[in-house]
C-alpha cells in the first residue's frame, strides 16, 4: 500500500477547513480568532520546520548528530515546562533537564532493545518519533504534576508545617502532596487507556494504518506506545519532583521563597 | 526545656521580635498572651524550626534549633494549631497515621488508651469512625491533644486550645491539661485558661 499524497495546492484546500471555526469564534464575539490564526500559522510553520529537519536526521542517520537533537529537545522541554509552572530556570533547570534525561533515556533503551530488538538503537527512523512523542507527553504529565504539587504545598503550607513541627521528615510530610500531584498527571490518562479503541483512536495508530501498516501490526505499536508514554511520563514525574525538592527546600524543609519566580 | 536568648524576628524590613530572651522550664505550662502582631505564632513556630530568627538563639530539650538537630527537636514535640486542614479522610487515619512516622516507631497505638483519653476530654467514642470533615475545630483540637498524650511527646505546643470550645468543655480540657506532666507552651487570649498555667508571658507589639 501506498500513502496517498497531498500536495500543496490541497494542503491549502484542507487548511480552508479552518474558515468555520473562524466563522464561529467571530460569530460569538469570542476574541480567539486572532489567536486561532496565529496558532494555526504557528503550527503550520513549526511542522514543515520539523518536517525539513527531520528529512536531515532521517537521511543522515548519524549517532552523534541524533544524541544532540535528543539533548537539546530536552532542553527545550524541561525549559518549557519550568517556564509554564512560573518556578526559578535557575534552581529547577538541572534537576528537570536530569530527570526528563533519565526517564526517556531508560525506556527509550528498554522500548528499541527490548521490545523492537533494533541493531542499531540510534536509527533514526525508530529513535527521533520514539523521543518526541515521549518528550510531547513528559511536558504535558510533567507540567500538571509538578504544578499540582508546587502550587498545593505552597497553597496548604498550614498542612505541610503541620507534619513537619510534629516529627515527619521532609519526604514524609511532603508524601500526600506527591500522592495528590500523581494523581491529577495520570487519572487522565489511566481513564484514556481504559477507553482505548471503544470511544477514541489515537492518532499514533490512525497515522501508522494510513502510512500502509497492517491495523495489527499498527495495534501492537499503539498498545506499545501508550505504556512507554505511561511509564516515562511518571519516572519522569516522580524523579524531577523528588530530585526538584532538594534545591526548593531549604535544610528545615521550608519551601524557599526563591523557588517561584515573581 | 525551650530557651531563648535575645531571639529578633524581622520581616520585610519591619522588626517584628527583638531581643527575646526567656526560659520555659521542664512540666512548666506557659501562656503566651499579646496583642496580634505581636509575634506569638513566629515565636512558636521558631521552636520548630519552622521559622528561623534574625538573631539570637533557640534550644529545645539541650540543642540549639538548627538544620542538623532539627529532626531530633521536632520529634519531641506535639504542636496543636489553631485552624489545620490534615490530608486525612477519617479520623482513624490522622490518629493511626503519625504512629507510622520514622520519629514515633517506638510508639504503639493503643485504642483503649485513645477512648480513655476521649471520655477525659468529652469527645464521643463514635468520633473515631468519623470523617475529618464532619467534626468540629474544638473536636479536631482536642484529638489533636489526645494523640500528643499517646505519643508521649515532651512539648505540647497549643494555639487557642479553648477558642472553639463551650466552657464545660473548657474547665474538663483544663482539668485534664493540668494532669498530664509535659511542658506546655501555649497562645491564648483566654484569661481564665491562662490563669491556670504556672506564668503568663506577656508580648508587646514593636511599634
Amino acid at each position: 500500500m501506498q500513502t496517498q499524497a497531498i500536495t500543496l495546492f490541497h494542503l491549502f484546500i484542507g487548511l480552508l477547513l479552518i474558515l468555520i471555526p473562524a466563522y464561529i469564534l467571530n460569530y460569538y464575539k469570542t476574541g480567539l480568532v486572532k489567536d486561532m490564526f496565529i496558532s494555526v500559522f504557528r503550527m503550520v510553520i513549526q511542522l514543515f520546520l520539523v518536517g525539513f529537519y527531520l528529512n536531515y536526521l532521517f537521511e543522515w542517520n548519524n549517532l552523534w548528530i541524533n544524541i544532540a537533537w535528543t539533548l537539546i529537545m530536552i532542553g527545550v522541554c524541561s525549559g518549557n515546562l519550568i517556564k509554564r509552572i512560573k518556578l526559578s530556570q535557575k534552581i529547577m533547570f538541572i534537576p528537570v533537564y536530569f530527570s526528563v534525561f533519565v526517564s526517556v533515556a531508560l525506556i527509550v533503551i528498554y522500548f528499541l532493545k527490548g521490545v523492537l530488538c533494533l541493531d542499531d538503537l540510534f536509527d533514526s527512523r525508530y529513535y527521533i518519533p520514539i523521543c518526541g512523542i515521549l518528550l510531547g507527553n513528559v511536558l504535558s504529565s510533567s507540567v500538571i504534576g509538578l504544578n499540582a504539587f508546587y502550587s498545593s504545598i505552597s497553597r496548604e503550607q498550614q498542612m505541610y508545617h503541620y507534619l513537619l513541627g510534629n516529627g515527619a521528615t521532609q519526604t514524609e510530610a511532603q508524601m500526600p502532596f506527591v500522592r495528590q500531584s500523581l494523581i491529577k498527571a495520570f487519572n487522565p490518562a489511566i481513564a484514556s487507556m481504559a477507553v482505548m479503541g471503544l470511544i477514541s483512536l489515537p492518532g499514533t495508530l490512525i497515522g501508522q494504518i494510513i502510512g500502509g501498516s497492517s491495523p495489527e501490526i499498527s495495534i501492537r505499536y499503539q498498545i506499545m506506545i501508550m505504556v512507554i508514554n505511561f511509564s516515562c511520563s511518571i519516572l519522569s514525574v516522580l524523579i524531577s519532583l523528588l530530585w526538584s525538592v532538594r534545591y526548593t527546600f531549604d535544610s528545615y524543609g521550608i519551601l524557599k521563597k526563591n523557588a517561584f519566580v515573581s | 526545656m525551650i530557651k531563648f536568648e535575645n531571639v529578633s524576628f524581622v520581616f520585610d524590613d519591619k522588626t517584628i521580635v527583638s531581643g527575646y530572651s526567656e526560659h520555659i522550664k521542664e512540666s512548666e505550662h506557659v501562656c503566651l498572651m499579646g496583642e496580634s502582631g505581636a509575634g506569638k505564632s513566629t515565636i512558636m513556630k521558631s521552636i520548630m524550626g519552622l521559622i528561623q530568627p534574625d538573631g539570637g538563639k533557640i534550644t529545645v530539650c539541650g540543642k540549639e534549633v538548627t538544620h542538623a538537630d532539627i529532626l531530633s527537636i521536632r520529634s519531641h514535640i506535639a504542636w496543636v494549631p489553631q485552624e489545620v486542614h490534615l490530608p486525612y479522610e477519617f479520623v482513624k487515619e490522622a490518629l493511626e497515621a503519625p504512629f507510622v512516622l520514622k520519629v514515633n516507631q517506638s510508639r504503639r497505638f493503643d485504642k483503649d488508651q485513645m477512648f480513655q483519653l476521649f471520655e477525659t476530654l468529652s469527645l464521643d467514642k463514635s468520633i473515631y469512625e468519623r470523617r475529618m470533615q464532619d467534626i468540629s475545630g474544638g473536636e479536631r483540637q482536642r484529638l489533636m491533644i489526645a494523640l500528643a498524650v499517646m505519643l508521649d511527646k515532651k512539648i505540647l505546643l497549643l494555639d487557642e486550645p479553648t477558642s472553639a470550645i463551650d466552657s464545660e468543655t473548657r474547665e474538663k480540657m483544663i482539668a485534664f491539661l493540668k494532669t498530664i506532666n509535659i511542658t506546655l507552651f501555649a497562645i491564648s487570649h483566654d484569661m481564665p485558661f491562662a490563669l491556670t498555667c504556672d506564668r503568663i508571658i506577656r508580648l508587646n507589639k514593636i511599634r
